[in-house]
């Protein structure tokens, strides 16, 4: 039977803890790009204008209909081709993203594609009565925006922020097709140079595993924390 | 893009093992989850405590993850499972956690009022569950059983790293016959969107129909 | 060398032998002795005489040895090999029937009797030997860089103590294969050959480590794309192999063989070796026998 060595796991820890640190990363790094895409979306598909709302409502569709893996290799892969055949080499240069800022890129570009979605039920689960009400208190549009909409929509779609960025910690597993030593990666490594195999992946589940517990916890409790009071 | 009209055949071929991967998942993830889903709430303390960790494990990990430990991890332990069954195997035991937790809030935000009327009616726990719960039930379970139709048809897209004949794999292979991936990757990009987008058409449309119903 | 996808199956296979030691080798000790018996009897040669078609064994996914081509169809240089053997037996390069089998299921399927032979870029190996009879070899492989076009690199020297980054299948060994020429290298490990090869066009190497006949192939698809360095090293042979004690069936194979590389036959190979390798292949001098050095 297979015997099984924990100690392999013991020695490489560190090519784990720093997969598993650069992971949290890059879906942190992820999520806040990703937000900010999110919610330009959200406003295009608010603001009335029909061509506006129709293309935020394709991009929504394209990236969510298409895997994530081909995103990742058209940002790493085809973005630099692409550049190198339009661009003269020294703006080319500059456009070759190294591995794991082409993972933040696909990660933000797939992450806005569903929040644009939860942001856009935010929006419109903040009562008309606010938005009166701050206009009459003399408020334009964008401060409208800005200090009534935002605010309150955040409340109310924090839990689906949460559990995207657990999704995005998870996604950041395919950023090892793109060479990105994340913790699929040394996994992936240990596995192949020690042929411990079980103890490998058993190992590397783990720290995923216990990883989005522990940001589930923390997230539950800061959501009680700022459970509305309005 | 000469390169995909020259081998869109072959393409077109890999899309159908894509398919049959989608369909073989979804179908066992579906049959899994509906079990689970009912066993979460009803089963045993025991059946409920298994359920529950095989839920949260799988639902914790990435599905990539999930792939390679069954792909590399049953053979070291003497069960020598090919690319294609291991892909099978890890996506629906994914696509079963899902589903569980789906049937169960699909069930759970059923009305008590209607399980005590059929309880009333005499009608046993099956039979119940059938013809009562499940029907109101069903609704609300469509859209998200939808999304994982269309993330379980993009998740096969990872079994390509374990050289299972895809789509990805058939672009990827004549890729390499002809050194020229990217427009391979483009086209096989666009097929898997037309298939999901199709689906989640589909799904909009019928859970347009069930809310009139 | 393995090449290709089947790759990651050998690597898996090693998981198998190393943890649990039932992998191919294991599998020639605890072989039942029937097939054997009938072996000696007949003959494999009559076998397939009989059978009215040969059974042979190889891969399905890497150019130029086994792929398909627009039509789906079976091609490459070791699936050539099997139909000129198919032409020495029964004079009809159609009668025979290809086993697509991964690379680490070539030795098994042989011991098994589930092919006559296996045709897929076989590396001579002397550990092999102990397992198998290989026929003559067919093809010398190597290893090898590739760069794009206007890179300034056109040597293994050139991209030595330069810290270059090396693109490189996924394989156990290969980084220390590619250290061994490039020790300052940075090794990028992909999935498949087409992402080392979008590594390059993409500029996020400056190399791709490959097998010269990848390489070529790859150079071949695009010339204005890809070049290859100056330089080959871990050079060996390629060859068929077979289950060992038939020595009538490996010698007619061999005959067939040195045929079609080296006599009467030669135009086929000849064209194939153009096409898949693009080598063209002069027909061996009257005089002395010069293929036998």
């Amino acid at each position: 039977m297979y015997d099984l060595d924990w100690g392999v796991v013991l020695t490489h820890r560190d090519a784990f803890l720093s997969g598993l640190w650069l992971a949290l990363r890059l879906a942190a790094w992820g999520l806040g790009f990703g937000s900010l895409i999110g919610l330009a979306l959200a406003f295009a598909r608010v603001s009335g204008s029909r061509p506006v709302s129709a293309l935020a409502a394709a991009y929504v569709e394209a990236l969510r209909n298409v895997p994530l893996l081909l995103l990742l290799f058209m940002i790493y892969f085809g973005l630099p081709i692409f550049a190198v055949k339009t661009f003269p080499p020294e703006i080319a240069g500059k456009l070759i993203l190294d591995g794991s800022t082409s993972a933040i890129v696909g990660l933000a570009l797939y992450a806005g594609a569903y929040l644009g979605e939860v942001f856009r039920g935010g929006i419109l689960a903040v009562g008309h009565s606010y938005r009166e009400a701050a206009r009459s208190l003399g408020l334009t549009g964008w401060g409208v925006a800005r200090y009534v909409t935002l605010p309150i929509m955040l409340r109310t779609v924090f839990p689906s922020l949460g559990n995207t960025f657990i999704s995005l910690f998870k996604d950041t597993s395919l950023a090892s097709a793109i060479a990105v030593p994340e913790l699929t990666f040394a996994t992936r490594e240990l596995s192949s140079d020690t042929f411990r195999v079980i103890e490998a992946w058993a190992a590397g589940g783990a720290l995923y595993l216990a990883t989005s517990f522990a940001i589930a916890l923390i997230l539950r409790a800061m959501e009680r924390r700022i459970r509305w009071s309005v | 893009m000469q390169v995909v009209w020259d081998n869109i055949g072959l393409l077109l071929i890999g899309l159908r093992s894509t398919l049959i991967l989608s369909a073989v998942t979804v179908v066992s993830g579906s049959a899994v989850g509906l079990l689970g889903g009912v066993g979460l709430l009803f089963g045993p303390l025991p059946v409920r405590g298994l359920l529950r960790a095989y839920v949260d494990i799988v639902r914790g990990l990435p599905l990539l993850v999930l792939i390679f430990f069954i792909f590399y991890g049953l053979p070291a332990i003497g069960l020598d499972v090919r690319g294609f069954e291991a892909g099978a195997l890890a996506l629906s035991l994914f696509a079963g956690a899902h589903v569980s937790e789906i049937v169960r809030g699909g069930i759970n935000a059923v009305p008590k009022g209607q399980i005590d009327a059929a309880k009333a009616l005499g009608l046993t726990f099956w039979p119940r569950l059938a013809w009562v719960v499940f029907p109101q039930a069903a609704p609300s379970m469509l859209p998200p059983w939808i999304n994982v139709v269309v993330e379980m048809v993009k998740g096969t897209s990872l079994v390509v790293l374990v050289s299972v004949n895809d789509l990805l794999f058939a672009a990827t292979k004549v890729a390499e016959r002809t050194a020229n991936p990217m427009p391979l990757y483009l086209a096989a990009a666009a097929l898997y969107f037309v298939v999901n987008f199709a689906i989640s058409r589909s799904g909009a449309w019928l859970e347009r129909r069930l809310s009139y119903g | 060398m393995l090449a290709g996808a089947d790759r990651l199956r050998a690597n898996r296979r090693r998981v198998l032998t190393q943890g649990l030691v039932i992998g191919g080798a294991a599998a020639v000790g605890s072989l039942p002795g029937r097939a054997l018996a009938q072996e000696t009897a007949e003959g494999r040669l009559k076998t397939v005489l009989d059978r009215g078609r040969v059974i042979v064994g190889t891969g399905s996914s890497t150019p130029p040895w086994h792929f398909e081509d627009e039509a789906g169809q079976l091609v490459g240089m070791d699936v050539e090999m099997g139909h000129i053997l198919a032409n020495g037996l029964f004079g009809d390069r159609d009668k025979v029937e290809f086993v697509q089998q991964a690379a680490d299921a070539r030795v098994p399927n042989l011991m098994t009797d589930k092919v006559d032979i296996t045709i897929q870029f076989m590396s001579v190996t002397v550990d092999r030997a102990r397992m198998v009879d290989f026929t003559l070899p067919y093809y010398r492989e190597a290893l090898t860089l590739l760069f794009v076009k206007d890179s300034p690199f056109t040597s293994l020297a050139d991209v030595q103590g330069k810290g270059v980054k090396v693109a490189a299948l996924q394989n156990v060994y290969i980084e220390d294969l590619v250290k061994e020429k490039i020790p300052d290298a940075e090794v990028l490990q992909f999935d498949s050959i087409a992402n080392t090869i979008l590594a390059l066009e993409s500029r996020r190497v400056d190399t791709t480590f490959a097998d010269f006949s990848t390489a070529g192939w790859v150079t071949a698809q695009d010339p204005g794309k890809f070049k290859i360095a100056e330089e080959t090293w871990g050079n060996h042979n390629y060859a068929a192999a077979v289950r060992p004690g038939d020595q009538r069936w490996i010698n007619f194979v061999n005959e067939i063989f040195l045929s079609a590389m080296a006599g009467l036959d030669f135009a086929p190979f000849h064209d194939a070796y153009l096409k898949y390798l693009g080598i063209d292949v002069p027909l061996a001098p009257a005089g002395f026998p010069t293929q036998f050095l």
